[in-house]
């Protein structure tokens, strides 16, 4: 492969001739095709990892071929894809098979797994919930623009949180992780005008931070972290006071209905 | 304010490098003897600075200091025999040189030809002593062309280097070949990596010159991140000739057009950080680093990064990562990183001893060194050969070798007599090759097709007292440690199988263990991010395929064949054998030996620990171990 050109190229999958870009990544091509690629570490909108190996499919070319995943995968012309043999199907066991080892209480991952087939894992069963797909770090990093996350140590004991997996860190509290964990182990609770969110995996819970809840000065509701407002504001270059005002009120004094 | 001045380089022009070498030849190879003491870092454990500094206080006393000259070289190779000492220009080989010996080395052999019989070596089956180190087998059988200058030059002296002709090359290539012509050159030498994949060096110049960058920016990188357990021939090419790999990175630059290099160095190897460190700060003075290098109107300049110690930091990806002060892990390298390594832009990434190769190349010729070595694995390769082998040590032979030749003529064969019985090839990744395959050529294909690598050059040589499910897990015990853990079949998988390995070296193996590590090899070898994980099952699938019967009776008859899995053997005395010496009591840490002097003793097995102390001193092969 020698760079990826945009040309008009036919590729192969399953047998069946596709045309498309020379360099377009595969997994979108499948899904339009309407085949089902399981996917954990995979979102639109940030970068890919290629860590949960999921989405592997083989690529063939004459005597050459290679497992590789589709999330990430350069097609170029000729290539044969094909998404469901018996080589791609061991890999996705064997992601599955351990994952539900590791996570056997996540309904995600059982359900995944039977859909392979797998009741139950042939190894010690442990009582994470994390599966360490770093989509919370790359949403954080890329989207949120904060860098409060991050993957630390290595191996087996590799974690995911703040840093030292302690309260101190940049988060601003927006919740972006919470929304995007596959398995639900980052926890989100607004209560009595604060937000706490925290790591959970097996009633331990580690990167604990906790936030003042900003609200609205005529009508009291909730609007967001302060921290988080604060960020806003601070990167729109909105006027400190641009958030003083639910969204509702903003509306209603906006029509002249409330004055402040 | 002053303007910041920039120091001119010595060295400015093709002439005044010339003569430079002329004058240094003058100042270092004029004199009739010098003594060279090897400060590898194996001889500086068994003393050899004390042996250096002892030699020069003899000849301060003498007053010789003008007429013998001490060079500390880099690493010699033959380690067992350390600390090492060379008598030029006889080329008189000592081994096992202590203090003491420092006058007699002076005053004797040196300034009168004297041969020290006690401190030559001696070839233990032909009790015959060996004066000089060419004619001592374990480098009788070696072709030192790329390790050969370590044991003459003091690494930290570049006019040194320059008056043994260092740096031709480079002023070969920057005045008269042009870019693609080496790239040429370099691709019909046939060099391969030496790092472990073995990818054609030249191929990889071609892609990263040909690769088009946003700004025109590309670079060069040395990834001097050893660490495959065994393993030290890049920590010795880089602490006993430094400028070879940089004179390699400075041609390669040229040839990519590069401007920037890096060399990525693990930070538990002081010594060899520091003689980069000062290898590169002398290039610049001397003007083989920096603006307009011997006038070509090229410039470069290296920097130097120490790697953490991570041992998936020496993966490209990672390594690459870690310089840009992100987490050390690997990416899917679907584009290479010839078209987008280093903060995006085309990277050259080689390893030391690939580096070290180039000027040699460039000297001598692709055609010459295309000559040694086998069909598709060109010119020499360096091992450390360690393990249960007699001459442990670094060496340098040609591709196509076979095993036997290395481990027997070169290595001495097995230690203490015992039987060959398996050798480890390319580290964690490569796998074990058992005796049937001893005359096996080694290169980068055959290796490969028997289940192992070549790797960086790691070759752990085992006996007939290693347990194969031991070293299985030793390796991976050490890949569960060493995986980065960012995709799960790596992370996951290969922890699993140490879980299984686990259980079969404590007798809990189960009936269908041996398939499933089987079908978990093949699938993390398939579905894994980088070449770690993809390597990673080799060990283990390997020592199956070459060594079942011995896994089976782990799990069935639940015997470690060789007596090492502790849970699985049991020390007993025979009281026919034992002459009631005594000398197991001592050793014992849980006393559980009793016994009166002349009459048997009895080991208590509730108490034993299984360390193996006692069956270690028996002199009477009593003690029993089963």
């Amino acid at each position: 492969m020698e760079g990826a050109s945009g040309k008009d190229i036919t590729i192969y999958v399953n047998g069946k001739e596709v045309k498309t870009k020379d360099g377009a990544i595969l997994l979108p091509i499948l899904k339009e095709l309407g085949i089902k690629v399981p996917t954990l570490c995979y979102l639109e909108g940030v970068s890919g990892a290629g860590a949960c190996r999921l989405c592997v499919v083989e690529a063939k070319y004459k005597s050459w071929s290679r497992v590789v995943i589709s999330c990430l995968y350069p097609v170029w012309d000729g290539v044969q894809i094909e998404t469901d043999n018996e080589r791609v199907h061991a890999v996705r066991r064997l992601v599955l098979e351990t994952l539900l080892a590791r996570c056997p209480n996540v309904p995600l991952i059982q359900r995944l797994a039977s859909e392979y087939g797998i009741k139950k894992p042939r190894f010690k069963l442990e009582n994470h919930e994390c599966i360490l797909c770093s989509l919370c770090v790359r949403v954080c990093a890329e989207v949120v623009g904060v860098y409060a996350l991050s993957m630390q140590g290595r191996g087996a004991e590799k974690v995911c949180g703040t840093p030292y997996l302690g309260s101190e860190s940049t988060c601003i509290g927006c919740g972006a992780c919470v929304y995007v964990c596959p398995t639900e182990c980052i926890k989100m609770e607004d209560k009595d005008g604060y937000r706490t969110i925290w790591h959970e995996e097996a009633g331990v819970k580690t990167s604990v931070r906790r936030f003042e809840l900003k609200t609205c000065k005529a009508c009291g509701a909730v609007i967001a972290p302060k921290y988080q407002l604060e960020y806003i504001t601070k990167k729109t270059g909105l006027s400190p006071d641009y958030y003083d005002l639910c969204k509702t009120c903003k509306a209603l004094q906006a029509k002249g209905l409330l004055v402040v | 304010m002053a303007m910041a001045t920039r120091n001119i380089p010595l060295i400015r022009t093709v002439e005044e490098l010339e003569k430079a070498r002329e004058r240094f030849r003058e100042k270092y190879y004029s004199v009739k003897r010098y003594i060279s003491v090897c400060g590898g870092t194996g001889c500086r454990g068994g003393g050899c600075l004390a042996v250096a500094e002892e030699i020069k206080n003899v000849i301060k006393e003498n007053g010789l200091e003008n007429e013998v000259p001490v060079r500390l070289t880099g690493c010699h190779g033959f380690c067992e025999r350390g600390p090492l000492v060379v008598v030029y220009p006889q080329k008189i080989f000592y081994q096992k040189v202590k203090p003491v010996h420092a006058r007699k080395i002076v005053l004797r052999s040196t300034m009168q030809g004297e041969i020290l019989e006690e401190l030559l070596y001696e070839i233990p089956e032909e009790r015959k002593k060996v004066v000089h180190e060419e004619d001592v087998p374990f480098y009788k059988h070696q072709m030192r062309l790329i390790f050969g200058m370590n044991g003459m030059i003091d690494p930290e002296n570049i006019e040194d280097y320059i008056a043994l002709g260092g740096y031709s090359a480079l002023k070969k290539a920057l005045f008269e070949m042009q870019p693609e012509q080496i790239i040429e050159e370099v691709k019909k030498s046939g060099l391969r990596g030496r790092g472990g994949a073995g990818f054609p060096t030249g191929r990889k110049w071609e892609s990263v010159r040909r690769a088009k960058s946003r700004d025109g920016i590309k670079y060069v990188i040395c990834n001097a991140d050893e660490g495959d357990p065994g393993a030290f021939m890049d920590r010795s090419l880089i602490e006993g000739n430094p400028h070879s790999v940089l004179e390699g990175m400075i041609i390669g630059a040229f040839a990519i057009g590069a401007h920037q290099g890096y060399v990525y160095i693990r930070r538990e190897y002081p010594l060899a950080l520091k003689m980069i460190t000062r290898a590169i700060q002398q290039a610049r003075e001397y003007g083989f680093l920096g603006e307009n290098i011997l006038g070509s109107g090229f410039s470069f300049d290296i920097g130097i990064n120490r790697g953490g110690g991570a041992f998936v930091c020496g993966e490209s990806s990672a390594l690459m990562a870690s310089m840009e002060g992100k987490v050390g892990e690997p990416r899917p390298k679907y584009v290479h990183m010839s078209e987008k390594g280093l903060w995006e832009r085309p990277t050259c990434l080689n390893n030391v001893e690939t580096w070290a190769n180039v000027p040699l190349i460039i000297n001598k010729g692709a055609d010459w060194y295309a000559s040694i070595g086998t069909e598709n694995s060109k010119g020499t390769k360096i091992f450390s050969l360690v393990g249960k082998v007699n001459n442990t040590g670094l060496i340098e032979v040609p591709m196509g070798i076979t095993l036997r030749q290395v481990i027997y003529d070169i290595g001495g064969g097995i230690k203490g007599g015992r039987k060959f019985k398996a050798v480890q090839t390319g580290g964690p990744s490569g796998g074990v090759i058992p005796e049937s395959l001893l005359d096996l050529p080694v290169d980068f294909d055959r290796l490969t097709e028997v289940g192992s690598m070549m790797g960086s050059g790691g070759m752990i040589v085992m006996d007939d007292r290693t347990c194969m499910v031991d070293v299985a897990r030793y390796f991976v015990n050490f890949l569960t440690e060493e995986s980065c853990g960012k995709c799960v079949p790596c992370r996951e998988g290969v922890r699993r199988m140490k879980e299984i390995i686990d259980r079969i070296a404590e007798g809990k193996g189960k009936r269908g263990d041996i398939a499933l590590l089987e079908e978990l090899g093949s699938a993390i070898a398939d579905g894994s991010l980088c070449g770690l994980g993809q390597s990673a099952p080799n060990p283990v699938l390997s020592s199956i395929k070459y060594f079942r019967e011995e896994w089976e009776a782990h799990i069935k008859q639940k015997k470690c064949p060789a007596g090492v899995c502790k849970e699985l053997i049991t020390y007993s005395i025979d009281p026919e054998k034992c002459t009631g010496c005594m000398a197991c009591i001592k050793p014992c840490p849980e006393q559980c030996i009793t016994g009166e002097r002349k009459k048997p003793h009895v080991l208590d097995a509730s108490k034993c620990i299984k360390c193996g102390a006692c069956f270690d001193v028996c002199r009477y092969d009593a003690v029993v171990r089963q």
